[in-house]
């Protein structure tokens, strides 16, 4: 009985002294908080402040620095973490250490970033630097107040070369939101032009139907009406997916020129322009495909987010659909797998012109990328010095011999020159060095937005699936060119950028996705005959879900001139 | 358990009824298990053909030899044990201090403190101001976040409670009272051995739940190395299904993990909590409750 | 608190006037029990009443950037309008009726899944089937809902391909894209991931009923059935009046998790729910207080039907929760 009693006074001391021990390491443990503990008062300082102080600052007296920096979190199994690894050691010893500043790198989910960064935001943690690929994302942050404006000039002093790069890549137009500067832009190579995207055709049933590669929709409507005579395949020939964005694939359709005002409403990865008339075209036009029987019956359920993975790319990977298309990197999975199930198999990289139907698609557009990768701001709870020293470390960073270490890691361990002197990175390297995701990007997004290696056609040779029975280098390479020649001929468009915060977007963006993909369904699967009726009822429902008052907000903007504009 | 009135008599069809329909709710519990693990002793291809389904095609290895020679999973692993250890008994702990006392009918402003306890069981302050509360009690990236703030459970103190006050008879401890046992030697001589079933139950909670969650480890942690496996788990599985429209805004291959290996961290990260119940079902042995009657 | 330990304190010898001794008689009796209950009760209060300042976010304007401090008060403006919001009506109604429902068909399934497993007399079969029962409790709602996917969708699901195939039937039966069979469907797939794991807690109280009324019982000659009325049903009662309360609190809260799995654009009718509204106009567009709001009233709404559910319950001669 004592014993008992004993015991369970034992268990209670045992964790009140562990209650209070936390305390102790809690104190030790977010040390951050106290590092950042001038932060606040940083945003009394503002920027233009930041320059002038920034010249007070005594040079090796100082006190180190630390600056916290963004880093994706995508979980991948095989990686190491992203916030402790041999690169991030690298970065410290490298840089850090010689400027006297500490590196430290906050991982941020990829699949919440704004959640992510709002928590930190509050909590007096957010990172130095805040970059996103989206600009409605980093509009809002600015808008908030969560980031500083800065002064470009003394940027401009602290970092020459990646000022130069901006402006070599005309980005300054895209730095300012409400009037003030708050942006610098990493670069995008090749961003006119998605040369990374490809679809895949099966030459082979093209072949063995006696038919020759499609270049118009004529030809391709002909192929694909055969396909399903000849019985090629027991499932519908073509996969369809669920719009996951509310990006609409409606670039073929627009009219040639487009007219500004339409483009500076309706053009955007963040709100699908249902009511817009190049939409309606589109999805009058996999209307009637899906009437065909081109599509498969339940495609609203392929989509990699209901049943694990991308159905339609297990159809193609199992010879049942004629084509499908992704990103290229070395090694594409499902193209291995694809040949591995269909020995003899033949594939041809599909060009976008068999698009082309006079009178709907009389010409091929394509969307431009932005011309920026990241768009880099600076929270407004970082102080003159963190400012200073994130500057440094994007200088640095985008210095060649720094770039090249943390893309491609150490010469003979996870590279080697090839015959031209190009580094040619060995992806099966598991050891300490090994690079993270897709070679660094996560960390050199700072500076740019892909690797760049020599030459566009050594570029492309670089992510050209290896390891497959053919090769689609110079596929991809003829690709490339005919992309760059409709960009050259002013058919590459860019979604209009904004140089305010659309409120709008934000408040209904998650609303407006959601019936974007119902009324998407609905309309592809809808009797050809009441298409129109259907397609006007769904359209003023849109408009009046929160679609018209996105538009109303683009439009002011736009008439205020707070936008991009067409290229002339 | 049972046994008592069930040896008397040889089995009747019922008994056979019972057992098949039990098998047959066990098979649809194991279909999902043996599809992953189908899967997760595939090859890569076969996955993608989704033509695994309950028997591995290109059976081999190399999903599992690559978790356990990447270490990141298997240190998770090793690091979320110790705080669902940890979790556990401070939870218990916690519980039986309040499930015991509340349960004494006659204490007074035991209606006070039981709805105290219980309103934050309805009432969450949401996302903001509990991470900033995490961040000033000194707990933001620390594994104690894991540890404190959810050890102390109102639903199963409710559970508990109502167990102590339905199960033993106040004369028992009343007697035991009268005998000039204090409360605390009440607590551990009597209420605890005669709730083994109970406590063993709600321990089986603590580290079940606390083995499932990630949601706190979301916000409160971003140092990788002090996040439990189920989040790692978590962020795996949703950035696969969700690569496709984070895609469009980087316009580059991001390549998530293979379903292969996410069928086999699944079963990594499922099978050592799944080992605990055969412990837990050690003391649902019926009739507790005879001896201490009786003696 | 009232805690004041009198040293070598006895209940025989001690001497107590006895007008205090009526008041605080308690104090000297049960000063224990009040001690035992510091360190939940501190535990609730640092890690829980501590963060309710915070809910204060609903009747602001909350930017993250300028925090509580800065940020403007708005008074009840969220909730205006919240409630003028259609699509929070149609997600307060789907709530209802589907938490309802769930805990009509989930409530009851554990419950005979315990008893069939406590009158099972094939002990290792027994040991080993509970413990196999509750493996979906494992998996998270992402998995179950793929693999409910790939076995109901209607043209290619394996479900439908087998009925098919076997001639049952000539059209798929949409499982998961209509919306009244996908509710049954979203309904059972919930009940068969919780039932093993509902049923540990009434094993537990089967346990806790002495063996001797099973003796008493079938000694009157009680068969299985009446056994199980009269003598495992009562003594599982307080618990399943427990955990119905509990879960009464619940009925607007919903498993974002759960439903956004299980989500696809034929079924929104009925997919739409609080936790989807909460996300889509609240967190997904960083809109904290807007979460908040609706958190609040979730919140409210749950904690009145448990109040009132509990004098319910007292009035029956049940104990209650509180």
């Amino acid at each position: 009985m004592k014993k008992m009693t004993r015991a369970i006074i034992a268990i209670l001391v045992i964790a009140l002294i562990s209650a209070s021990a936390i305390g102790c390491a809690g104190n030790q443990a977010p040390a951050p908080a106290q590092t950042q503990a001038p932060a606040p008062a940083a945003e009394k300082t503002a920027a233009p402040a930041a320059a002038a102080e920034k010249t007070e600052a005594p040079a090796p007296a100082a006190p180190r620095v630390k600056i916290r920096v963004p880093v994706y979190d995508r979980s991948k199994e095989g990686y190491p973490a992203v916030d402790d690894n041999y690169w991030t050691k690298y970065i410290q010893t490298e840089f850090g250490d010689p400027n006297n500043i500490d590196v430290e790198y906050v991982p941020i989910p990829r699949n919440d970033v704004m959640a992510t960064y709002s928590v930190l935001i509050s909590g007096k943690q957010s990172p130095t630097i805040m970059m996103e690929y989206d600009y409605p994302k980093v509009a809002q942050w600015a808008n908030d107040g969560a980031m500083q404006v800065i002064d470009l000039n003394a940027f401009k002093a602290a970092a020459p070369t990646y000022y130069q790069a901006m402006v070599d890549n005309s980005q300054l137009g895209y730095t300012d939101i409400n009037g003030k500067t708050y942006f610098v832009l990493s670069e995008r190579p090749y961003y006119n032009t998605t040369f990374t995207y490809a679809s895949f055709i099966r030459l082979d049933w093209i072949e063995q139907l006696g038919l020759s590669m499609p270049k118009n929709y004529a030809e391709y409507t002909n192929l694909v009406d055969k396909i399903i005579e000849a019985k090629l395949t027991d499932i519908a020939p073509l996969g369809l997916g669920l719009p996951s964005s509310a990006y609409a694939q409606n670039y073929y359709f627009r009219n040639q020129p487009v007219d500004e005002t339409e483009w500076a409403i309706h053009s955007s990865l963040g709100t699908a322009s249902l009511p817009w008339e190049a939409t309606k075209k589109m999805l009058k036009r996999l209307n009637t495909e899906y009437s065909k029987g081109w599509y498969s019956r339940e495609f609203e359920l392929d989509s990699a987010s209901t049943g694990g993975s991308d159905q339609m790319q297990t159809d193609f990977i199992n010879g049942k659909s004629l084509q499908y298309g992704s990103y290229m990197s070395a090694s594409v999975n499902w193209l291995t797998a694809f040949y591995e199930n269909n020995p003899g198999a033949k594939l041809a990289v599909l060009s976008s012109e068999v698009s082309v139907e006079p009178g709907v698609v009389d010409q091929i557009k394509i969307r431009a990328d932005n011309p920026f990768g990241m768009i880099v701001g600076f929270s407004s709870q970082a102080d003159a010095a963190q400012l200073e020293a994130s500057w440094k470390l994007m200088e640095w960073m985008i210095q060649e011999d720094s770039l090249f270490a943390l893309e491609n890691g150490v010469e003979g361990v996870t590279y080697v020159l090839d015959a031209n002197g190009l580094p040619v990175t060995d992806n099966e390297y598991r050891g300490p060095e090994m690079l993270n995701h897709n070679n660094n990007i996560d960390m050199t997004c700072l500076v740019h937005a892909s690797k760049k290696v020599g030459t566009i056609e050594q570029t492309i040779a670089a992510i050209s699936p290896q390891g497959l029975p053919q090769d689609f280098t110079q596929e991809l390479i003829d690709n490339y060119y005919y992309l760059k020649k409709l960009a050259d001929d002013g058919r590459a468009y860019s979604d209009p950028v904004f140089a305010v915060a659309i409120e709008a977007e934000s408040e209904y963006t998650a609303t407006l996705l959601s019936l974007w993909q119902e009324y998407y369904v609905a309309l592809v699967k809808a009797d050809p005959s009441q298409f129109e009726a259907l397609y006007a009822d769904y359209s003023s429902k849109y408009l009046d879900a929160g679609y018209q008052e996105v538009i109303d907000e683009r439009l002011e903007a736009y008439k205020a001139g707070s936008t991009t504009k067409l290229p002339k | 358990m049972g046994k008592k009135v069930g040896s008397l008599k040889a089995p009747h069809l019922s008994d056979f009824v019972i057992a098949f329909v039990i098998l047959l709710l066990c098979l649809t519990c194991l279909v999902p298990f043996f599809h992953l693990l189908a899967k997760s002793l595939s090859s890569n291809t076969a996955v993608l053909s989704k033509t695994v389904f309950l028997w591995p095609k290109g059976a081999n290895l190399n999903a599992y030899i690559t978790i356990f020679r990447d270490g990141q999973l298997t240190h998770s692993m090793v690091y979320s044990l110790y705080a669902t250890a940890l979790f556990t008994a401070i939870g218990m702990v916690v519980t039986v201090l309040a499930a015991y006392p509340l349960s004494v009918k006659r204490l007074k402003g035991r209606g006070v403190i039981s709805l105290l306890i219980m309103i934050p069981l309805y009432f969450a302050a949401g996302l903001i101001p509990e991470y900033l509360l995490i961040q000033s009690l000194g707990l933001y990236n620390s594994m104690w976040v894991l540890v404190l703030p959810l050890a102390f459970s109102p639903y199963n103190m409710l559970i508990m409670k109502s167990f102590f006050s339905s199960t033993i008879p106040p004369s028992l401890e009343e007697a035991a009272y009268l005998d000039g046992a204090n409360h605390f030697q009440i607590l551990g001589r009597i209420i605890l051995p005669l709730s083994k079933p109970i406590l063993a139950t709600i321990s089986l909670f603590y580290a079940v739940g606390r083995w499932n969650a990630y949601a706190d480890a979301k916000y409160y942690i971003s140092k990788k190395a002090l996040q439990p496996i189920q989040y790692l788990l978590y962020n795996m599985i949703l950035n696969a299904t969700a690569s496709e429209a984070v895609s469009l805004s980087e316009s580059t291959a991001t390549q998530s993990t293979p379903e292969v290996f996410q069928a086999a961290a699944v079963m990594f990260a499922t099978l050592p909590i799944l080992c605990i119940y055969p412990f837990v079902q050690k003391y649902f042995v019926q009739g507790v409750m005879i001896g201490a009657v009786k003696g | 608190m009232l805690i004041k330990t009198e040293g070598g304190y006895d209940m025989d010898t001690a001497y107590i006037p006895p007008r205090k001794r009526n008041r605080l008689a308690f104090l000297k009796r049960d000063w224990q029990l009040y001690l035992m209950l510091v360190l939940p009760v501190a535990m609730t209060i640092i890690f829980k009443y501590a963060a309710y300042p915070g809910l204060r976010l609903a009747f602001m304007d909350f930017k993250p950037a300028l925090g509580f401090e800065s940020s403007k008060w708005v008074g009840m403006e969220i909730f205006q309008k919240i409630i003028k919001d259609r699509d929070f009506l149609r997600a307060i109604k789907n709530s209802l009726v589907f938490n309802f429902l769930d805990l009509a068909i989930g409530l009851p399934v554990p419950i005979i899944l315990a008893i069939l497993l406590n009158e099972l007399r094939f002990k290792k079969f027994k040991r080993v089937s509970q413990t196999i029962l509750y493996l979906p409790h494992f998996l998270s709602w992402v998995i179950v809902a793929s693999i409910a996917y790939s076995l109901f969708k209607p043209d290619s699901g394996l479900v439908n391909v087998v009925m098919k195939s076997a001639g049952w039937i000539e059209k798929g039966i949409p499982f998961l894209t209509e919306k009244w069979h996908w509710a049954a469907t979203y309904l059972l797939v919930g009940v068969w991931q919780g039932m093993g794991w509902g049923s540990i807690l009434y094993l537990a109280a089967i346990t806790g009923i002495s063996a001797e009324l099973y003796e008493a019982a079938t000694v009157d000659g009680a068969n299985r059935l009446r056994r199980i009325w009269h003598v495992t049903l009562p003594g599982i009662r307080p618990t399943i009046v427990t955990l119905l309360i509990i879960n009464l609190g619940r009925i607007l809260g919903s498993n974002f998790e759960r439903l956004d799995s299980f989500a696809n654009v034929n079924v929104k009718d009925f997919q739409y729910q609080l936790a989807i509204y909460i996300y889509d106009k609240g967190l997904a567009s960083g809109n904290f207080s807007r979460a908040t709001a609706v958190g609040l009233f979730q919140s409210l709404v749950g904690f009145l039907l448990v109040i009132t559910a509990d004098r319910v319950a007292k009035r029956l001669g049940s104990d209650g929760l509180i």
